[in-house]
């Protein structure tokens, strides 16, 4: 307890949260060489509003660099030499097709599917996936957490519950089993997180060498995939991480956050 | 729109303005519809659909035509109807014109032959010139399909398209360009689906999921180019910005109106695989389950940062319109959001003036106006 208290004063230490405020950053724009600050937003159009809100106040570009989570995690792969491709939805959805038919077929690893779904709706066992991902990022921690808190409802939502979990696990193994690439957009960040606490930190510093500060927009929510990277860099490098939330979900989320952060060995998942 | 063209009228840059819906899916077409009523050209901040575009149609086009063994006069003709060129063509020469082309397909006759034989037929046509020669020619030239075939002559088709067939568009389009600017962007866009369909062909085809056919080919890149990626298009400085209110954030407008303010779209609930009772466990995070990361989605949480990005973005002020029935004639309620705001409400009066022929923007709408005047005048 006394332990885990310590590291997680070190993690928040160089991490702010804030409600809106997203003006501020205009604050810090000025002339230089190399961009200092890294804004990560998920949505494309957001980063390009805070590029036109910069060109409307006359303001240099020069000192921010803007990408998503995921181009971010590529960066970070491909500057420490390892692979940076994720199959795309289409192939992944012809994967999941097929991996269906192979579970339907075999009686390897029976797998019950929820109530009223069909074997062959590859799109709904494909948001289950995605689904279990964003809550569980698939860290062992949060897998049992998921387990126990499914176990404390009342039947039948227990069960269907706890095979969602299932399900999506079962599916995600199966398609890291068959693709050598990473298995969506959101593996890369894993992979990228993976990379960045075995390396303590210097697949960080490779790719972004001039970056002091990292601040991520627009965020209405937070995944555990985005969470878990984040926790990596606070772990491991010295940059400061400042994340704003939006005004709708910002004080709740900003509640959740530091919980987000207590697990051990971010970007580690149940599958090895 | 009444709003919007009377704003314009009293000299409201279009820069100033901008029209929020929730979804556009639901609104784009009585938007536009609208819009044009009063003389707006409209930009809608979204996702392009590359299926409608004509370079899209263009490549189907070519992929039908080369697919068929045996093809009737309109399948034959409808890539040069499409805006087909040669690549490295005279600008002057193509495309071939609509008035020529009407003539040579209603001169050429009925029913289905192979491509060799149309280079036969049309050589008996007056109307048909050399440049009819030229395209039947090249379909008859063109290789099996294979990913490298694949991208060499639909890649070829979209170039060509670039150079001749965008140039029809611009000489045709509105001063603002909006078409040629639309136009463009599938252009675009249809070079990214090329080179998806070359990778794409050759895994299926390695999977044995699809045949070596350019029917195939056509089915795949519809599969491509319907996908959502998720991305947005952007804007034009002359048009009017319509946008989907997950976009509006961190955005600085004059002047935003804000269309369907009501309870179904504000919260709209999202469907989500995770039952109700097991959102609610992580949703409330009592001990360990607060490792678990809450989705904001199973909550009003995000229609919440909507709405206040829609406060946010609005410099001067915010209008907000809904419809009070469905076309069926059901009531539609507003939106609990509005509940606990102090709102002006526009008298009904004021309203029928503003739609009537005697347009005229209501008094307390008029009152942003004088408020963002003298608000000028101080800075």
């Amino acid at each position: 307890m006394g332990d885990a208290y310590v590291r997680h004063q070190e993690l928040t230490k160089r991490l702010t949260l804030h409600v809106g405020d997203e003006e501020h950053l205009f604050e810090r724009a000025r002339c230089c060489s190399q961009p200092t600050e890294l804004v990560v937003a998920p949505v494309e159009l957001h980063r390009r509003n805070v590029q036109r809100r910069l060109r409307e106040r006359n303001a240099p570009k020069d000192a921010f660099a803007f990408d998503d989570p995921e181009g971010v995690s590529k960066g970070i792969l491909s500057a420490a030499g390892e692979p940076n491709k994720a199959i795309d939805r289409i192939d992944r959805l012809a994967q999941v097709r097929s991996i269906l038919t192979e579970l339907a077929e075999g009686d390897m690893d029976p797998l019950s599917l929820p109530p009223g779904v069909s074997s062959h709706d590859s799109r709904y066992i494909e948001q289950i996936r995605t689904e279990v991902e964003a809550v569980t990022n698939f860290h062992p921690e949060r897998i049992e957490v998921w387990k126990h808190a499914a176990d404390g409802l009342y039947a039948p939502i227990d069960s269907e519950t706890g095979e969602i979990l299932n399900l999506a696990l079962a599916v995600e193994r199966r398609l890291q089993n068959r693709t050598a690439k990473a298995t969506s957009e959101t593996d890369l960040v894993r992979r990228a997180t993976r990379t960045i606490v075995s390396s303590s930190g210097s697949a960080w510093t490779e790719a972004y060498p001039e970056i002091e500060r990292v601040t991520l927009l627009g965020l209405s929510g937070l995944s555990a995939p985005h969470a878990d990277l984040l926790h990596a860099l606070l772990a491991t490098t010295s940059i400061d991480v400042h994340v704003h939330f939006r005004e709708g979900s910002g004080a709740y989320l900003k509640r959740r956050m530091p919980a987000l952060l207590d697990i051990e060995g971010p970007g580690q998942v149940v599958f090895e | 729109m009444a709003i919007v063209a009377e704003l314009r009228d009293r000299d409201v840059p279009i820069r100033d303005i901008a029209v929020v819906a929730r979804d556009l899916d639901s609104y784009e077409q009585s938007l536009f519809r609208a819009a044009i009523q009063y003389g707006i050209a409209p930009v809608f901040w979204r996702q392009l659909y590359v299926t409608r575009t004509r370079p899209y149609a263009l490549v189907e086009s070519v992929c039908e035509a080369l697919d068929a063994d045996e093809l009737d006069r309109r399948t034959l003709l409808r890539p040069l109807e499409h805006r087909w060129a040669p690549s490295n063509a005279p600008s002057d020469d193509w495309p071939v014109d609509p008035a020529t082309l009407y003539r040579v397909k209603h001169a050429l006759p009925q029913g289905a032959r192979p491509t060799e034989e149309w280079i036969e037929v049309l050589e008996t046509i007056d109307d048909a010139d050399a440049r009819f020669t030229t395209f039947v020619e090249w379909l008859a030239d063109v290789p099996e399909p294979n990913p490298e075939t694949v991208t060499s002559v639909l890649g070829d088709v979209v170039e060509a398209y670039a150079d001749h067939g965008l140039a029809v568009t611009r000489e045709s389009d509105s001063p603002a360009l909006l078409d040629t600017e639309t136009d463009a962007r599938a252009v675009v866009r249809g070079r990214t689906l090329v080179q998806q369909l070359r990778h794409k062909f050759a895994d299926r085809l390695q999977e044995e999921t699809l045949e070596r056919s350019w029917g195939d080919v056509a089915d795949l890149a519809n599969v491509i180019a319907t996908q959502r990626p998720g991305r947005r298009e952007h804007s034009n400085a002359r048009a009017l910005d319509i946008l989907e209110a997950n976009d509006v954030w961190m955005l600085d407008v004059q002047y935003v109106i804000a269309v369907g303010m009501t309870a179904d779209e504000w919260p709209r609930a999202t469907e989500s695989v995770v039952p109700p009772e097991f959102q609610e466990v992580v949703l409330r995070g009592d001990d360990d389950t607060s490792k678990l990361a809450p989705r904001t989605a199973w909550t009003d949480g995000r229609d919440r940062d909507q709405f206040l990005d829609v406060f946010r973005a609005a410099g001067t002020g915010v209008i907000l319109t809904r419809h009070t029935q469905t076309v069926d004639g059901d009531d539609v309620h507003s939106s609990p959001f509005l509940d606990h705001l102090d709102l002006q409400t526009v008298a009904e009066s004021h309203r029928q003036q503003l739609l009537s022929t005697n347009r005229e923007l209501p008094p307390e709408i008029q009152d942003f106006l004088e408020e963002r005047a003298e608000a000028t005048a101080n800075e």
